[in-house]
């Protein structure tokens, strides 16, 4: 029944889709899957620390929705939109093996410049982007083993940290499917260069190139 | 399709901003593992107030709230408060805290060797084989909840390093040598040892020493706390004591021994060399006993240590060899003596007040507040690779 309904939803879409190519002025738009996986290189923490003292940040899954519009045949712009990805920071270099020291909320916004390849009409369009990302970080908390290996923590305080929200360059690669007039499915990969710092209440800072590789892959259709 | 797009695009942005709303910080990630009793024993690095004060600089600004000890550090990260569970009636008489629920069992002075041979044996409380037996009792059995504190050793090598020194003084010296060995190595093992006459003899004796010191030590930890269900036993190793101010004196006596100059310096680094080597036999020792037993974590306080007096910088410390309460004659024994209002009021020249709260140690034996910090955040280390924090 359901896959009778597909078919019927899908050959109305081809019905009235007509001109709706991937052409100059068409606005897309859809939903995916992103995974991000930094691939950090950690500076050390400041005094007071043991020497070498670095973190790790752990990967992320998350769906993702997308929209984006066709400037010319060839080039568009897109822009992803999520809840933001939830990191988890864990210790490395003198602190590794002692898991997880926080969690950050990390919200990248990003726009995509993309160049598409090919002709309009054509099933498959790869493409190349350069994307603008903010990296909006809040949300952060420390935990018990932070407290614990920090020795400047107040005994039986917290430590508490910030992490900057950066600005980060975005270049990145990906190929359209096209199904059909109206609907696609996309695969896209971007590494995004990004360097943070983080400053904990009890003074020390830690500088990292986090570069996360981020995947993604989404469904969409024009309109 | 003008309008077709608006619906898309609302309905996008409604969902991006019901995502969002699911964000936001809040309290600290508690620990791995819920401890709620924390059960020490050791010396006084580690005792929480047996004597009253604590074996570190004394905190004028609050006199009520004491600059914490180690073992308290690690206790109140784990959201627990410590109390001890001997007190001192006067200098030579301990007695059973009145207070219920303590369960630091640590003293100062604590010693892993289970009798001493001197003319005026040391209270039966600072012996860390009593300290965890009577714990033991106390407790009964311990729960998956219970974490177990042990450091100990030091104050064993510091005294092993006195007596080997003595043997090389005359008869006198060598029979008290013999005798302090005779604490832990048995008759047979102590005569095929010291039979050459040598010096190397002598030294290698001590090494066995320490050995079986470790087995010691292990042993009351597995009889008295594994045996009895504890499940998160964090010990201690010994620490390098040669960096320690008070085994200066006994380096400085090495190398004036023989002559001073390139050559005492040698003959001093040899010694300490040698040490070194007994504190490790030691180290091994109780490493291969423990083995890959998931219920200890042995934190490693001899490299721990070791990293810090070799990179003061990197643990923001300033002075990593002077005693700051010697600017007040003091050393921590005495208690109240050493404040930090005293210290701040008695800055070493160039230094302004604070200047102690970047030093390593307090008096020769005891670290300043920053050094037990330091000590904490080492056995954290270890407590969060095992995976209990």
């Amino acid at each position: 029944m359901a896959h009778k309904k597909f078919l019927l939803a899908g050959a109305l879409a081809l019905a009235a889709a007509g001109a709706h190519a991937q052409a100059a002025g068409t606005w897309f738009g859809g939903i995916g899957v992103t995974h991000i996986a930094p691939d950090v290189n950690s500076g050390n923490l400041s005094a007071p620390s043991a020497p070498g003292t670095q973190i790790d940040v752990s990967s992320d899954t998350q769906p993702t929705l997308f929209v984006g519009r066709m400037i010319t045949d060839h080039i568009s712009v897109e822009v992803p939109i999520g809840a933001g990805f939830r990191q988890s920071i864990r210790g490395a270099g003198a602190i590794a093996g002692v898991g997880e020291i926080a969690t950050v909320r990390v919200l990248p916004i990003t726009v995509f410049a993309q160049y598409r390849f090919l002709e309009p009409t054509s099933r498959w369009r790869p493409y190349v982007m350069l994307g603008l990302t903010y990296a909006y970080s809040y949300g952060e908390r420390g935990s018990a083993a932070l407290n614990g290996v920090n020795p400047a923590n107040p005994p039986g305080g917290d430590t508490l940290l910030d992490v900057d929200s950066r600005f980060g360059f975005a270049p990145g690669l990906g190929v359209t499917f096209n199904i059909n007039e109206r609907w696609f499915v996309d695969a896209q990969y971007a590494k995004t260069f990004l360097k943070t710092k983080a400053t904990l209440s009890t003074g020390q800072t830690i500088e990292a190139k986090v570069n996360p590789n981020v995947y993604r892959l989404a469904v969409g259709m024009r309109f | 399709m003008q309008q077709g797009r608006r619906p898309l695009l609302a309905v996008l942005v409604a969902a991006a901003a019901l995502l969002a709303a699911c964000g936001g910080g809040g309290d600290p990630i508690g620990p791995k593992t819920a401890i709620s009793r924390v059960v020490v024993a050791g010396d006084s690095l580690a005792d929480s107030g047996t004597f009253g004060a604590r074996f570190t600089v004394q905190n004028s600004a609050d006199p009520a709230n004491p600059f914490p000890v180690f073992s308290e550090i690690v206790a109140r990260n784990f959201d627990v408060t410590e109390c001890p569970f001997f007190v001192a009636t006067s200098a030579t008489n301990v007695v059973n805290n009145p207070t219920a629920g303590c369960t630091n069992f640590a003293v100062g002075g604590g010693r892993i060797r289970l009798h001493d041979t001197d003319a005026t044996p040391d209270l039966q409380q600072t012996s860390v084989p009593f300290q965890l037996a009577t714990a033991g009792q106390a407790i009964g059995t311990y729960a998956a909840t219970d974490l177990v504190l042990v450091d100990g050793g030091g104050n064993d090598a510091a005294d092993l390093v006195t007596a080997f020194l003595g043997a090389g003084t005359g008869a006198a010296g060598l029979q008290n040598y013999q005798r302090f060995l005779s604490q832990q190595l048995d008759a047979a093992t102590l005569q095929a040892t010291l039979a050459p006459g040598t010096p190397a003899a002598l030294a290698a004796a001590a090494g066995l020493y320490m050995q079986k010191l470790a087995d010691t030590y292990y042993d009351a930890i597995k009889v008295n706390a594994l045996d009895r269900g504890a499940t998160h036993v964090a010990v201690l190793n010994v620490p390098d004591v040669t960096l320690i101010p008070a085994l200066q004196p006994a380096l400085a006596a090495v190398s004036n021994a023989n002559g001073g100059g390139t050559a005492g310096a040698t003959a001093a680094a040899t010694f300490k060399a040698t040490v070194q080597q007994w504190l490790q036999a030691f180290n091994t020792e109780l490493a291969a006993r423990v083995g890959s037993d998931s219920r200890v974590a042995i934190v490693p306080f001899f490299a721990d240590i070791t990293e810090e007096i070799g990179n003061p910088a990197s643990f923001a410390l300033t002075n990593v060899t002077g005693t700051a309460c010697s600017a007040l004659g003091a050393n921590v024994n005495a208690g109240a003596a050493c404040t930090s209002a005293a210290l701040d009021a008695a800055p070493p020249a160039g230094l302004a007040a604070g200047w102690w709260r970047t030093w390593a140690f307090a008096d020769p034996l005891h670290p300043t507040p920053f050094g037990h910090q330091l000590l904490a955040a080492s056995v954290n280390r270890a407590l969060a690779r095992a995976g209990w924090l």
